[in-house]
């Protein structure tokens, strides 16, 4: 459950951060337990779960906005010695906002026979300090066997002045054989809506006699895997939020807040005569168009960004005085701002250098998808600006500190966003950078050395979205943090026992330019030495991506953050007295998903060694999934072949 | 566990960290201007040496008053600074200080002198309070206080006052980090008539400096930072800390001065607990009726506690060390492990089996003999059964001969998996406390040979000419390689048992396909776990002209990298002492004869042994090896030999056999 609050702002932050600490604790009110049936005290196992701990034979959630209250039941049937976990059981609750009471449970052993909890559940302090005060209702349940059902339920209420939004998740970290859902909604000035994601047809939240319920049956149980997308595009729910807004169509909707958003941007950005005046003061009037716009975007990235900020105490901001920006000449003023005003300053240099260019709130695909039938404008919750160059159209971010020019952090890249204009905007979708603009680029020079060793220079470069991760993950490092970072990321690539050390100083600070350090590299053990031969991968840089998608079945699509392309070129120089035996044979396979390449050539006493890989697909559908594996498997296939080498002087019956 | 015992040393449960992550983002301490004391000022200005490994922070200061009182209540002063040298260091800003019902806090006060401005200070009010740790029911607390401007650069330091009434009268100081530490004191003040007894573990033996009015006072100055190492012994076991015992010399016995002593007090803790009640004997009875011998109705009970009574820690006050009595256990069917061994002591007693408490740490190297009895050396309870003259001891492996009680068998009801006759893999080799009705003592618990502690591995596969293996593996497991590996598969549900099988797989294999997955023996902890999997692996071996090159070490890892990356400074070591074998047959694909060969391998170190060899006969190459660990400890002087080892182990096992096309 999450649930927000329409009212004031204070209390939205809370409602959300109880949403968090709720989430997934189901219960109920009154004294009635529902009946048992012999066929939930006898089963031992379920077909659709096999194989699980324990599952949820029942939970149930009922909300009464007019009443504010929740109830939650839940009824755990207990299938092995590691399902009596969940035993225990945590409620958290804030003090301030929320009582929980009326916690009733019980466990129903397998003969049916009925042993109640009569103890005091326990407070245990969450945090507490500053006025806050998170608690969790702590108990454990006496006797539970392998068998048992346990059962409990309890309510949560809270300060009748509150209205609270509420989000049914269906499905938990535990096979549900029943639910049920209801909302007895509040009926006043606010006006209620909800929206069904991802909940089959015909079995939909309706609303009757008042009251909106769900029941549903057979919900598996939520599973994480790798390269899964956001978990909230994968969970079904129900989303419900209370808006003072009367209008319903979908259209319509964005329309009139679409304008309320223009009205407020406009506000931000405007048309001031000092933004046009700063403008021309950033650009010649004799620049082409293109670098008059590179002008003013590297001008901004150059105020401070207190969004990348190390978090501050109440203190030390209040020590500083920072001075909070009412539009985007007082953030020129001040030298600094948040990355959405350095965004907005932006959007008002363009213009003021006389270019099209309008703002467009997007909706970051990092932790959920925009999806236009949820009427809630949150879901646009960054900012980008779209300038017409050229006549073409380029969306720009400079409030993400290191984003070069041209490029989206990969968050804001093919997402849907609302272009604001006075009339309400219009739906605009975001580039998604071709694999070619990210790429990581190895060059390498080593030499076999008499033993099996393999040592020499490493050369990467890292390019548009790949150089931009890295200088965000390190910002916040010093010289030495960011040494160990790149350094233990080439070591990943190579085998055990590889040394690396960074011979520059990689330009951590910068935006357009790539990302390149240099590196002085051994691997002790490269070759493998059976008698006459050496034996070595023609791989270089193969390392743990080679452990993709090492399971045969999934449940979930696959999703990638961005597309990307790997490009190695590796001379080897060959040890003395030993030639060529064997080399691999060229591949170049070719697929939906990617690229790869893989090619082999000796000359004059050294190996070329060559392999691309480029990666094009962004959410691969779950079908294409043994397609996608097959892919990975080749490339892993294709690493691992063998580069021959034997003594010279040996008898050429190879 | 009984975290209790542990609480005087800095702990980070996850608890602990999602509490400081809460704290973190509540970082808006309001704070006020005020100067730093004196104290911290003084310390600002010190010039610092260059330290190696690029540390976060420098310990500056360290100071810890310790003032008794005649009636045994303890007031600490404590204080500490540190600068902050490096941006990983900042989380240095944020001050965690324990305390729970019996430990009262008071006065906790920070301050940061940043590098440029004013001083911040932030005081008790100010900070977060999070009752959160491991255990389900605790009265452990923490206070979180967060210093403003806590950036490199800054000095930041922090006081807190606690009183207590300590259960023992002893203090534990720990002026050891893994920072380097400045300057670091230590001042007791007893009543007349009191004095303490100094030991220095770690370190050398230093003098304090006498003061008036009954204090001394120790100083330390530079200590190195005791680096992280894997596979290193515990911090409390090469970190370097005085523990001092005080008490009134008109009445020494209030001195744990002695393990036996620390025994005595743990049997008085325990008095009255192990009595059966009328459902226990009738328990004791039902689970023993159809048992002939003693130690089948051993077996019985051990297994009702390892299988009925579900670990729940419930530690309030004097709870973290007393357990609860027999009856409470038996009826909530939930206890800790103090509380498993009380029921299983109980029901031993009704079937004729006496049975004692071992106190011991779940890390070996807390406790030693050289070490005082202090309570922060144990964090965990077992039991050592002492067997009548009528059970033979086949079979039971975690035996050990006592001279007044005779044959002792050691068991750990909280270790569900581990059956009767084993111990857990940190228990072996290590130090616990035998608590008898006459007092005690520390005791070396055995180290189960490597032949109990098995894992057998034998692959039956085909190799076709494209280079495709097929075949069928078993594996057979007992001792520890049978307890981690079914705690694995017990933890994960339905599917997630072959994803973990698959996971193992990638590891040795390319293209593979899983084809058959089985599992024996998973619920039955005293017997044998078997797998037995098939698989498919395209492109195993690698063609290369008319040769095909073969990895005849299939799957399986011995070797390891841990001795390559830093140079060491500390022992190694291993989890556990074992036997692992490993035998894979490879059919060899038609046409092919074998033109080279890896050598076999042979090396032998006094902890380990490992033997490699390889033989073809009958178009099967077979390849066999044997990886023994014999000791656990490696010293530091054989860490050259460590690395030698499993470079040689390394080179073994990736290394390939060259086969040749014998016929067009």
């Amino acid at each position: 459950m999450a649930r927000r609050s329409v009212l004031p702002l204070y209390y939205l932050s809370w409602g959300i951060l109880l949403g968090i600490l709720l989430g997934g604790r189901p219960a109920y009110a009154g004294d009635d337990w529902l009946p048992i049936s012999r066929e939930d005290l006898a089963m031992t196992s379920h077909p659709a779960s096999p194989g699980a701990h324990a599952i949820f034979l029942y939970r149930e959630e009922e909300t009464d906005d007019t009443a504010s209250f929740t109830s939650y039941y839940y009824r755990i049937k207990i299938f092995t010695e590691e399902g009596k976990e969940r035993a225990n059981v945590e409620i958290p609750y804030l003090k301030q906002r929320v009582n929980v009471r009326d916690i009733k449970a019980r466990v129903i052993r397998p003969d049916g026979t009925v042993v109640n909890f009569e103890g005091k559940p326990f407070d245990k302090t969450v945090v507490k300090g500053r006025g806050i005060k998170f608690l969790a209702k702590t108990f454990t349940l006496p006797d539970v066997q392998v068998g048992s059902i346990i059962e409990y339920k309890y309510k949560m209420e809270w300060d009748r002045r509150l209205l609270y939004d509420t989000r049914w998740i269906i499905p938990e970290d535990l096979f549900t054989l029943r639910t049920r859902f209801a909302l007895r909604p509040y009926h006043g000035y606010l006006r209620l809506r909800w929206i069904n994601v991802r909940i089959p047809e015909g079995k939909l939240a309706k609303e009757e006699k008042g009251l909106i319920h769900l029941e549903l049956e057979n919900i598996p149980a939520f599973q994480k895997e790798e390269y899964m997308p956001p978990e909230n595009e994968l969970k079904s729910r129900v989303d419900f939020f209370y808006t003072r807004s009367s209008e319903m169509d979908t259209d319509k909707f964005w329309k009139q807040e679409g304008k309320r958003m223009y009205e407020e941007v406009d506000k931000f950005v405007g048309h001031r005569k000092g933004i046009e005046r700063a403008a021309a003061e950033m650009v010649s009037p004799h620049d082409p168009p293109e670098t008059k716009l590179r002008k003013l975007y590297a001008r901004v990235q150059q105020i401070r960004n207190l969004s990348y900020e190390h978090s501050k105490t109440e203190m030390e901001e209040k020590r500083e005085k920072l001075k909070k920006a009412e539009n985007v000449e007082e953030v020129l003023k001040h030298g600094y701002g948040y990355g959405g005003e350095i965004t907005w300053l932006f959007l008002a240099l363009a213009r003021g250098a006389g270019f099209e260019a309008w703002p467009v709130l997007v909706s970051r695909r990092n932790r959920y998808f925009f999806n236009p039938n949820i009427l809630d404008t949150r879901q646009v919750d960054d900012n980008v600006v779209l300038v017409h160059l050229n006549s073409q159209d380029l969306y720009l971010d400079p409030g993400t500190t290191h984003c070069p020019f041209g490029l989206l952090p990969w968050g804001e890249t093919g997402v849907k966003g609302l272009r604001l204009e006075k009339d309400g905007g219009v739906f605009v979708t975001t580039p998604l950078p071709p694999s070619s603009a990210s790429r990581i680029e190895r060059k390498a020079h080593v030499e076999l050395g008499e033993a099996t060793a393999l040592e020499g220079k490493l050369s990467v470069t890292f390019t548009g979205l790949e150089a931009l991760r890295r200088r965000l993950t390190e910002r916040d490092e010093d010289e030495a943090g960011q040494r160990k970072s790149l350094e233990d990321e080439i070591k990943s690539w190579l085998p055990v026992g590889s040394t690396v050390e960074l011979q520059n100083a990689p330009d951590w600070a910068g935006t357009e330019e790539p990302l390149r350090a240099e590196f002085k590299i051994r691997m002790p053990n490269w070759a493998n030495s059976v008698g006459r031969r050496l034996l070595f991968p023609v791989a270089l840089f193969a390392g743990s991506k080679q452990r993709r998608f090492e399971h045969a079945n999934r449940i979930y699509p696959v999703y990638f953050d961005f597309p990307f392309q790997t490009s190695d070129e590796v001379t080897l120089k060959l040890p003395t007295g030993f030639q060529v035996g064997s080399l691999p044979d060229a591949r170049n396979r070719q697929t939906p998903f990617g690229q790869y390449e893989m090619s082999c050539q000796a000359q004059a006493g050294m190996l070329r060694l060559v392999r691309r890989l480029s990666s094009e697909g962004l959410l691969i559908p779950l079908q294409y999934y043994a397609g996608l594996r097959g892919f990975y498997e080749t490339v892993r296939s294709g690493d691992d072949e063998q580069v021959v080498l034997q003594y010279a002087q040996v008898d050429q019956r190879n | 566990m009984m975290s209790r015992w542990f609480s005087n040393m800095p702990r980070w449960t996850s608890a602990t960290r999602l509490a400081f992550v809460l704290a973190v983002l509540w970082a808006s301490a309001p704070g006020v201007a005020g100067d730093a004391p004196g104290w911290l000022h003084s310390l600002s200005a010190v010039p610092l040496p260059k330290y190696p490994d690029d540390p976060d922070v420098v310990r500056l200061f360290d100071e810890r008053i310790i003032t008794v009182k005649d009636s045994g209540e303890v007031k600490t002063l404590h204080r500490r600074a540190y600068k902050i040298l490096r941006p990983q260091g900042r989380h240095h800003g944020t001050v965690v200080v324990s305390f729970d019902s019996e430990t009262r806090l008071s006065n906790l006060k920070g301050w940061c002198i940043p590098a440029q401005g004013k001083d911040y200070e932030v005081k008790e009010k100010d900070a977060l309070e999070t009752g959160l740790s491991e255990e389900l029911y605790s009265d452990e607390r923490t206070k979180i206080l967060t210093i403003p401007a806590a950036e490199p650069g800054s000095v930041i330091g922090y006081e807190y006052e606690q009183k207590e009434r300590p259960y023992l009268l002893q203090n534990v100081w720990w002026f050891q980090d893994i920072h380097p530490v400045r300057e670091a004191h230590l001042t007791l003040q007893l009543p007349s008539g009191w004095e303490y007894k100094a030991y220095w573990l770690n370190h050398p033996e230093k003098q304090p400096i006498s003061l008036p009015n009954n204090q001394w006072r120790w100083d330390l100055a530079d200590l190195p930072a005791v680096p992280q190492e894997p596979s290193m012994p515990p911090a409390a076991a090469v970190q370097g800390r005085l523990v001092v015992l005080f008490f009134p010399n008109a009445d020494r016995q209030r001195a744990i001065g002695s393990w036996s002593d620390l025994a005595k007090w743990y049997g008085g803790l325990m008095v009255g607990r192990r009595e059966a009640s009328p459902e226990i004997k009738q328990k004791v009875m039902a689970l023993t009726a159809g048992a002939t011998t003693t130690l089948e109705k051993i077996r019985a009970l051990v297994h009702f506690l390892q299988r009925d009574i579900r670990y729940v820690a419930i530690e309030i006050g004097i709870g973290g060390y007393q357990p609860h009595s027999a009856q409470e256990v038996f009826s909530k069917r939930y206890g800790d492990c103090k509380d498993k061994a009380t029921l299983l002591s109980t029901m031993l007693r009704e079937v004729g089996v006496e049975s004692y408490y071992v106190v011991i740490h779940t890390r070996r190297g807390v406790a030693a003999p050289s070490h005082p009895p202090a309570l922060g050396s144990f964090n965990h309870v077992i039991l050592a059964i002492r067997l009548p003259a009528d059970v033979s001891t086949g079979g039971l492996f975690a035996v050990q001969n006592h001279e007044h009680l005779g044959t002792l068998l050691y068991f750990d009801p909280t270790s569900s998996f581990t059956p009767l006759g084993y111990l857990p893999a940190s228990l072996q080799a290590n130090y616990g406390l035998l608590v008898t009705e006459q007092g005690g003592e520390l005791l070396r618990l055995p180290l189960l040979p490597p032949s109990t502690n098995r894992l057998m591995r034998m692959g039956k596969l085909t190799l076709s000419p494209s280079g495709t293996l097929t075949g069928e593996v078993k594996e057979v497991r007992w001792g520890e390689p049978a307890v981690s590996r079914r705690a694995q598969l017990l933890e994960v549900q339905g599917p997630g048992r072959t994803k973990m099988l698959e996971s193992f797989l990638a590891t040795f294999l390319g293209g593979f396909t899983l084809t058959k997955a089985e599992v024996g023996n998973l619920e039955k902890y005293d017997e044998n776990l078997m797998l037995d999997y098939n698989f498919v692996a395209e492109n195993y071996a690698k063609r290369a002209g008319n040769l095909l090159l073969v990895r005849p070490r299939v799957l399986g890892q011995k070797s390891s990298d841990l001795l390559e990356r830093k140079e060491r400074k500390y022992p190694f070591e291993f989890s556990t002492a074992s036997m692992e074998t490993d035998t894979f047959e490879i059919a060899l694909p038609p046409g092919y004869e074998v033109d080279e060969l890896p050598p076999p391998v042979d090396v032998n170190y006094g902890f380990a042994a490992y033997r490699s060899k390889i033989e073809v006969s009958g178009g099967v190459l077979k390849y066999s090896r044997t990886y023994e660990v014999k000791d656990v400890f490696v010293s530091t002087a054989q860490l050259g030999e460590l690395k030698k080892f499993y470079r040689q182990v390394m080179a073994d096992e990736f290394t390939s056999a060259v086969l040749r096309r014998s016929s067009p």
